[in-house]
């Protein structure tokens, strides 16, 4: 079945912002033989009835998974298939391995290949060519889904239908019926839905967090994010051929706007001006949102030769501001001085908590030299949010970065790239003569 | 109510008068305002005027019973002061006298007192005794109440005197001015450490007692302190009003020597400079904003039959909550 799941997304010819169709096709998962090997499964109930799973059979009683997962020790371990073999299924395979109470016990991807090797790699007994296989003869507890992003919805709930709970890769999904039919599917069959928003856990966000958390700038009011990085270039990838310039979106707009959702909530009203900068394709975004708790901006430069990544937080009583590159937090708050000494005062206040975040930052990555990967800033924030899923799942529950979020995040790039549609069909032939280099704002409201 | 009073509340536009004015309507008073801007409102008869302008007052004061001088000026000289608050008492007075009306209920403050030295302070200790080392505000409203008790004392006038405390509430702000020095909205510079219970009074409290002086017997000639018996520290105000509207506010202190060692080096900077703009702020005054003195206030209890809100939660929810927005449920700092 996952193999028919991806033999459904046909090669278009390049849209770069494709119009919907008036009748997409409908999102239909066939999901009766995957339900008839596993009733109990597919009903949310814990009781294995065959396979491999001997450990699990000691379960004399049909526990809810709430009290099947609680007890870090006293349970066995989370068995865990990972659904795709490209890049990015390395560093999930890694940081899994790495996890207390969690086990990889398959891989599947189209590739068998590709999909046996990485299982040699780390070790895996077993390797699958379609998701359908993988369910079948390993029977995981979690699916991570690391394909495509719009190869995600379907095999989630697949995967969710034969009774596993899913960690899916940024962005959850990329169109709102695809929203539906996840949240629905996950409502119905009792699963848990977890995505990996990765740069949500990088330590320098989650110190920002702490800043917002701990009152020092009152309510956040508005939220500026810089996107400006050397990856991201999806001009070539088939996800471009399907999507257009939205792939931009889909690829790297999670990125900042996981870290903006989580800050203001989900983008309501989306405006967005999108340019031909260094190359001759969209590949700088800026956009304008009103979002759920505030009003947010974002600027996404992909294929840059320098990174600048930054979320600049205005509070009702002072700004914070996280460069995630430097790895710096900094604030200014409503100052304690007098109106002849609060610059000079503030100034200072602010140089000594950027040179304390600095050196504070430094004294970690010197930490980390005995275990390697001290100066590795990706591997952290993989192993914070996939543990960070198990963790909850364990606990029962609701990940860090749960479904609503994941369901928000894509809404909102749903509204950026609906924006940016706008603003060219709306232009007519002034968009049009423009074209080459800019698309006007325009709003694209919820 | 077979007679229902008059009465004229000068001022009702203000933050107390609004308050005031509310509640002698539920008493079932006929309410006159007069105030400098004239506005429009429910149920009372408005008059443009000003106290510093007799005739506008008189006008105003035309079948009322009881007048309610609540008036409130500030100027950049002293004239003005003198002008506007011992000037306008005395025309108000001059009119009740002039009419023959019932009462006159005149608010002061609490700065005409000095609350330096540590203990009780009751009506009977009177007013600061330097007023001349005092703010301009603080002497003009010690040469006011002088004015009106002399006024009692030679030709009658039935004034009650009320020394509201630090009055909050619904119409004044969560950055009270009372408080401290606000450097930012949430940053409250005080002199000293900032520890000493505040007296505080809720804005409807101090509209109860000047409701009850209306109809009081025997206290014309009286002067009344107003301060509630929820009395928190500006830390302690700062650490609520923090946790109830998930803000950073706090105290900065500040000790009283440092400030007047710099408030002399700014004085004798403007003097060398020669400008214009230099006032002189004694100790004396630097000591009152210690606020170390406990405000007695049982003659309101006793003669008036004042009840303050004595519930520390009923309190803080007047106080502090009617000044918060709902947060969303979403909220990071919840």
């Amino acid at each position: 079945m996952g193999a028919s799941v991806r033999a459904s997304h046909r090669r278009s010819p390049v849209q770069l912002f494709p119009r919907k169709s008036k009748q997409s096709p409908k999102l239909i998962v066939q999901t009766s033989s995957l339900a008839q090997m596993r009733p109990n499964q597919a009903s949310g109930v814990a009781l294995r009835t065959g396979g491999t799973t001997s450990r699990m059979r000691t379960h004399h009683k049909v526990l809810p998974q709430h009290e099947r997962l609680s007890g870090h020790n006293a349970l066995p371990s989370l068995r865990v298939g990972l659904l795709g073999a490209g890049g990015i299924a390395t560093t999930h395979a890694m940081t899994v391995k790495s996890l207390p109470g969690v086990e990889l016990i398959g891989v599947a991807d189209v590739d068998g290949n590709k999909a046996r090797r990485l299982a040699e790699r780390f070790g895996v007994g077993g390797s699958y060519t379609s998701l359908a296989e993988m369910i079948a003869g390993a029977r995981p507890d979690v699916v991570h889904i690391l394909l495509p992003p719009d190869m995600h919805a379907r095999p989630a709930i697949e995967a969710m239908a034969a009774g596993a709970d899913v960690f899916v890769e940024k962005p959850l999904c990329v169109s709102e019926e695809e929203c539906r039919a996840v949240e629905e599917s996950a409502h119905r069959f009792g699963r848990i839905v977890g995505v990996n928003h990765n740069v949500t856990f990088d330590p320098t966000f989650l110190r920002l967090v702490e800043v917002i958390r701990s009152r020092r700038i009152g309510k956040v009011q508005h939220v500026a994010v810089y996107w400006s990085v050397p990856f991201g270039d999806v001009f070539g990838a088939p996800l471009f051929a399907r999507h257009g310039a939205g792939a931009v979106m889909l690829e790297t707009g999670p990125h900042p706007l996981s870290l903006l959702v989580r800050l203001i909530g989900e983008v309501r009203t989306a405006a967005a001006l999108v340019t031909e900068e260094l190359r001759t394709a969209p590949d700088t975004w800026q956009l304008a949102f009103a979002c759920e708790r505030g009003t947010g901006q974002c600027f996404i430069g992909i294929a840059r030769s320098f990174t600048e990544i930054r979320v600049r937080v205005i509070g009702e009583d002072g700004v914070a501001e996280a460069d995630l590159r430097l790895g710096n937090v900094t604030l200014v708050e409503n100052t304690r001085s007098s109106p002849l000494f609060f610059k000079l005062a503030d100034t200072l206040t602010l140089a000594r908590s950027l040179a304390s975040s600095a050196a504070r930052g430094f004294a970690e990555r010197v930490r980390r030299i005995p275990g390697g990967g001290a100066t590795d800033d990706f591997g952290p924030m993989m192993r914070g949010s996939i543990g960070a899923f198990y963790e909850a799942l364990r606990a029962g529950q609701q990940p860090k970065v749960s479904l609503r979020e994941g369901l928000a995040v894509t809404r909102s790039c749903l509204r950026a790239i609906e924006a940016a549609n706008v603003s060219r069909t709306r232009n007519g032939a002034t968009a049009m003569a423009t074209e080459e280099t800019t698309w006007q704002t325009q709003t694209a409201s919820s | 109510m077979a007679n229902p009073d008059c009465v004229l509340v000068i001022g009702g536009s203000g933050f107390i008068g609004r308050v005031l004015v509310a509640q002698l309507l539920e008493r079932g008073c006929e309410v006159h305002i007069m105030s400098r801007q004239k506005r429009r409102g429910d149920g009372v008869t408005w008059h443009e005027g000003d106290v510093t302008d007799r005739q506008s007052v008189a006008a105003a004061c035309d079948g009322v019973d009881v007048v309610y001088d609540l008036s409130m000026a500030f100027g950049e000289r002293w004239d003005d002061y003198l002008k506007s608050f011992v000037q306008g008492a005395e025309n108000v007075a001059a009119v009740v006298l002039e009419r023959g009306i019932r009462r006159l209920v005149y608010t002061s403050t609490i700065a005409g007192l000095h609350l330096a030295r540590l203990g009780s302070i009751t009506e009977g200790d009177g007013h600061d005794p330097k007023p001349e080392l005092r703010s301009w505000y603080a002497r003009a409203k010690i040469m006011a109440e002088k004015s009106l008790n002399r006024l009692h004392h030679d030709r009658g006038l039935p004034v009650v005197i009320f020394r509201p405390g630090i009055v909050v509430g619904t119409g004044n702000k969560l950055a009270h001015p009372g408080i401290g020095v606000w450097t930012s909205p949430t940053c409250c510079s005080v002199v000293g450490r900032g520890r000493t219970p505040l007296p505080m009074v809720l804005v409807e409290d101090v509209a109860q007692a000047l409701v009850l002086a209306k109809d009081a017997l025997n206290v014309d000639g009286r002067t009344f302190n107003l301060a509630g018996d929820v009395r928190p520290s500006a830390v302690e105000y700062c650490e609520i009003a923090s946790e109830r509207s998930k803000r950073n506010f706090r105290v900065a202190p500040s000790s009283p020597l440092a400030i007047q060692a710099f408030r002399t080096v700014v004085y004798l900077g403007k003097l060398a400079l020669g400008r214009k703009d230099n006032v002189w702020q004694s100790w004396h005054e630097l000591k009152h904003e210690l606020l170390r003195s406990s405000l007695d206030c049982s003659a309101a209890k006793e003669l008036l039959g004042w009840h303050p809100v004595a519930d520390r939660d009923e309190f803080l929810r007047r106080a502090i909550d009617c000044h918060l927005r709902p947060l969303h449920p979403d909220d990071l700092r919840l």
